[in-house]
C-alpha cells in the first residue's frame, strides 16, 4: 500500500464547508464506482442471495426460546430495515456526481457504504485484523478486498467528518480513497459483487 | 439460515415450572463483535442511537471489540426491539435478551 504522503496535500474528500455540509471531493472514476454499487446491491438483495445479504438483516432474538418472537420480528420488521437501507443506497445514486452533502445525506451514505461493506466483507470472509497485504498478488479475492479496502477508507473519513474530527492524520496509514491499492486492484475489470 | 452468536448462552427451559407468570423483567440489548463494522462507526451509531456521551460510546465499543459483546440499553420489550431495530438499520450485529 502506497504512502499517503503525496496525498496530504490534497484536500481529503468530504471537506467540511462549516455550514453543516460536505463538499464530496471524490475523483470522477471513484464516483463511477460508488455510482454503481447502488444497482449491485440492489440485484443481490432482490435475488435473495441470503449467503450475501444475511448481515443486513440479522436476528432480532437470538435465544431459541425467543423463536416465535423472531419470526414475527422478522415478518415485520425486514421489510422495514430494507425500505431504510434502500433509501440510502437510493442517496448514493442521487447525489454522487454532486458537489455537496448535507449531514443527513452524508448520514445516509454512511449506511449505505457501511451496508455494502457488510455484504463484501460477508462474501469475502473478512475476519478479524485482516490486512490485504497477506494476500498473494494472484489470488482472486484482491480486487474485492480492494474495493472493501477502499470503502473501509471511505467510511472511516466520513464517520471522522460527522464526529467533528480532525481527519487529517488518522489515515495515514490506512487505504484511503483514490489510493494505489484500490485503482491497481480494479486493472483487470470492475468489481461485480453478484460474481463474487 | 438464522445468523445465531456462537457465544450466546443457551437457554435452559424449566419444563418442571406450569405456572404461567407475567414477566415484565427488562430485555437487554446486546451488541456483538463482527470483524467489519469499523470501530469509529460502532462508536458513533451508539452515541446517536442512545444519547450517549462519546467516552461511554467508546467504552461500549471497547467492550464490544474485546469481552465479543456489550449491553447497550436495557428496557421494557417493545423498547428494547425498536433500539434492534435501529441498530440493524445502521448495520450492528444487535441482539436482544431477558433477564434471568
Amino acid at each position: 500500500v502506497a504512502s499517503l504522503g503525496r496525498r496530504r496535500k490534497q484536500i481529503l474528500p468530504f471537506h467540511p464547508n462549516g455550514d453543516g455540509t460536505f463538499t464530496i471531493g471524490l475523483a470522477l472514476e471513484d464516483r463511477e464506482f460508488l455510482g454503481d454499487l447502488p444497482r449491485q446491491m440492489k440485484a443481490l438483495i432482490e435475488s435473495d442471495d441470503e449467503a450475501s445479504t444475511r448481515r443486513l438483516f440479522p436476528p432480532a432474538y437470538h435465544r431459541e426460546a425467543d423463536g416465535e418472537r423472531e419470526e414475527e420480528y422478522r415478518r415485520y420488521m425486514r421489510e422495514e430495515i430494507l425500505i431504510s437501507k434502500t433509501a440510502a443506497m437510493e442517496m448514493i445514486r442521487e447525489k454522487v456526481d454532486g458537489e455537496t452533502l448535507t449531514t443527513e445525506e452524508m448520514m445516509a451514505w454512511m449506511s449505505a457504504i457501511n451496508d455494502i461493506r457488510l455484504v463484501l466483507g460477508t462474501q469475502l470472509d473478512v475476519y478479524e485484523g485482516f490486512d490485504i497485504e497477506d494476500l498473494d498478488a494472484d489470488d482472486p479475492r484482491l480486487p474485492g478486498m480492494a474495493a472493501y479496502g477502499w470503502l473501509s477508507g471511505l467510511l472511516e473519513l466520513i464517520v471522522a467528518r460527522l464526529s467533528g474530527a480532525d481527519a487529517d492524520d488518522p489515515f495515514a496509514d490506512r487505504v484511503a480513497p483514490g489510493e494505489a491499492a484500490f485503482t491497481e486492484g480494479f486493472e483487470d475489470g470492475d468489481l461485480d459483487l453478484e460474481d463474487l | 439460515m438464522l445468523n445465531v452468536p456462537s457465544a450466546a448462552p443457551a437457554e435452559i427451559v424449566e419444563s418442571d415450572t406450569e405456572t404461567v407468570v407475567i414477566n415484565d423483567r427488562p430485555w437487554k440489548v446486546i451488541v456483538w463483535n463482527d470483524p467489519i463494522n469499523l470501530m469509529s462507526y460502532v462508536t458513533l451509531v451508539i452515541q446517536q442511537l442512545f444519547g450517549y456521551p462519546k467516552a461511554k460510546a467508546e467504552k461500549l465499543m471497547l467492550d464490544v471489540h474485546t469481552k465479543g459483546r456489550a449491553i447497550v440499553n436495557s428496557a421494557p420489550r417493545e423498547q428494547a426491539e425498536l433500539d434492534v431495530f435501529r441498530l440493524h438499520e445502521k448495520g450492528l450485529w444487535a441482539t436482544m435478551e431477558q433477564d434471568e
